[in-house]
């Protein structure tokens, strides 16, 4: 087993902020949970060095981590390989803290407390997908491996819709090697009413067909 | 139609691109020179079989984005051809389709009277059970006329 790189130790003293700027200034990506004490904890998530999602129970963005900020005591756990959901805080990391300390005056002023709510599980890929599928936006939906097992599906005919894909997939790969491209890894179909979004792993292809309202950035992310 | 082509060049991470007339058949490209005439005709039958496959499962598909390691393919259908794009992934995928709006506005006024690059018989749109065997990348090369043939005034000659 290897044993993990880097120092290990405890530090005291050092405040969350302080925890953020190191996070940021390393450009990780993963996820960093803060416990607060009596029950209460949430969840930073860092992506190449910016904050880009927080939650405190059912509080998310940047008024979770503003919560989280308020503590005045308490610990922090790296979760390594730990994506977020949903990417909610848009703002960079220097005018997130400016801002956090402008809000914490704020709030130190009107000493109102927003209340805390437990920290739910984190979502597994199946709830994800099944998330993802009933979605209203999804009217069609199939999960298949290589092999040909259909795995999950939504709609009338999911079967044929895998067919449908599973041949499609032959001919574009073709097509990519004739472009020199390998790895087809997604597909965008576009139609005047609906649109298709077909991600293609070694584990299994899952096809969506959507209304055309649907925005395929957010879903592959999702299911990514 | 080659202006048009190489004004999509204009869009950074864009590697070439080419137009299939409805049949198929290569009418014009700006592409590197590694990529032969001889993939067009194999490329085009497969194309027109994805629009077949598709027309099964969901209303009359328009354009398609296929995302590979490191490049990206679009294809746009007109009424008149198919404009197929290769890029780098780092494209700006709006401004993309932004120049390809004015781009495939332009070529289906001039693919109708634009003689093939590659006088084949043209590719009938073959039916799904036809396409299901899918001839290997290699078979492209059988598609092109043979060695000592000249393509001379629309037509190829010995």
């Amino acid at each position: 087993m290897l044993a993990h790189k880097g120092f290990e130790g405890v530090i005291q003293g050092a405040t969350l902020a302080d925890l953020i700027q190191m996070e940021c200034l390393a450009l990780t990506t993963r996820a960093v949970r803060v416990d607060g004490g009596a029950s209460t904890s949430g969840r930073l998530f860092f992506t190449g060095g910016q904050v880009v999602h927080a939650e405190v129970g059912e509080v998310k963005g940047e008024l979770a981590l503003f919560e989280m900020l308020r503590w005045p005591t308490g610990s922090f756990t790296i979760e390594e390989g730990v994506r977020p959901i949903d990417e909610t805080i848009e703002r960079d990391w220097h005018n997130l803290l400016l801002e956090a300390a402008h809000h914490a005056d704020e709030i130190a002023h009107s000493a109102t407390l927003s209340p805390v709510v437990p920290l739910p599980a984190p979502k597994t890929p199946a709830d994800v997908m099944n998330e993802t599928f009933n979605d209203p936006e999804i009217l069609q939906a199939a999960r298949f491996t290589e092999d040909g097992t259909l795995l999950a599906g939504k709609g009338a005919d999911p079967e044929s819709l895998q067919c449908t894909f599973a041949y499609i997939i032959q001919l574009l790969r073709h097509v990519g090697t004739s472009l020199g491209a390998e790895n087809l890894k997604e597909i965008n179909l576009i139609a005047p009413e609906q649109k298709a979004l077909c991600l293609v792993s070694e584990e299994s292809t899952t096809v969506l067909i959507t209304t055309a309202k649907a925005n395929f950035t957010t879903i592959a992310k999702k299911l990514a | 139609m080659q202006q048009v082509l190489t004004a999509l060049k204009d869009i950074p991470g864009v590697v070439g691109s080419f137009v299939l007339n409805d049949k198929g058949v290569l009418v014009s490209r700006e592409m590197p020179a590694i990529y032969p005439d001889n993939i067009y005709p194999e490329m085009g039958r497969r194309l027109i079989g994805v629009y077949e496959a598709i027309a099964l499962q969901m209303a009359s598909l328009g354009d398609f984005l296929l995302k590979f390691d490191g490049h990206w393919f679009l294809c746009r259908r007109t009424t008149q051809c198919f404009l197929g794009i290769l890029t780098t992934e780092s494209v700006n995928y709006p401004a993309l389709k932004m120049a390809t709006n004015v781009a495939l506005k332009q070529l289906d006024a001039q693919v109708s009277s634009m003689t093939p690059i590659l006088a084949e018989k043209a590719v009938e749109p073959a039916s799904v059970e036809e396409m299901a065997v899918v001839p290997e990348p290699e078979a492209a090369a059988t598609a092109a006329p043979s060695k000592g043939k000249r393509f001379w005034r629309g037509s190829w000659i010995d």
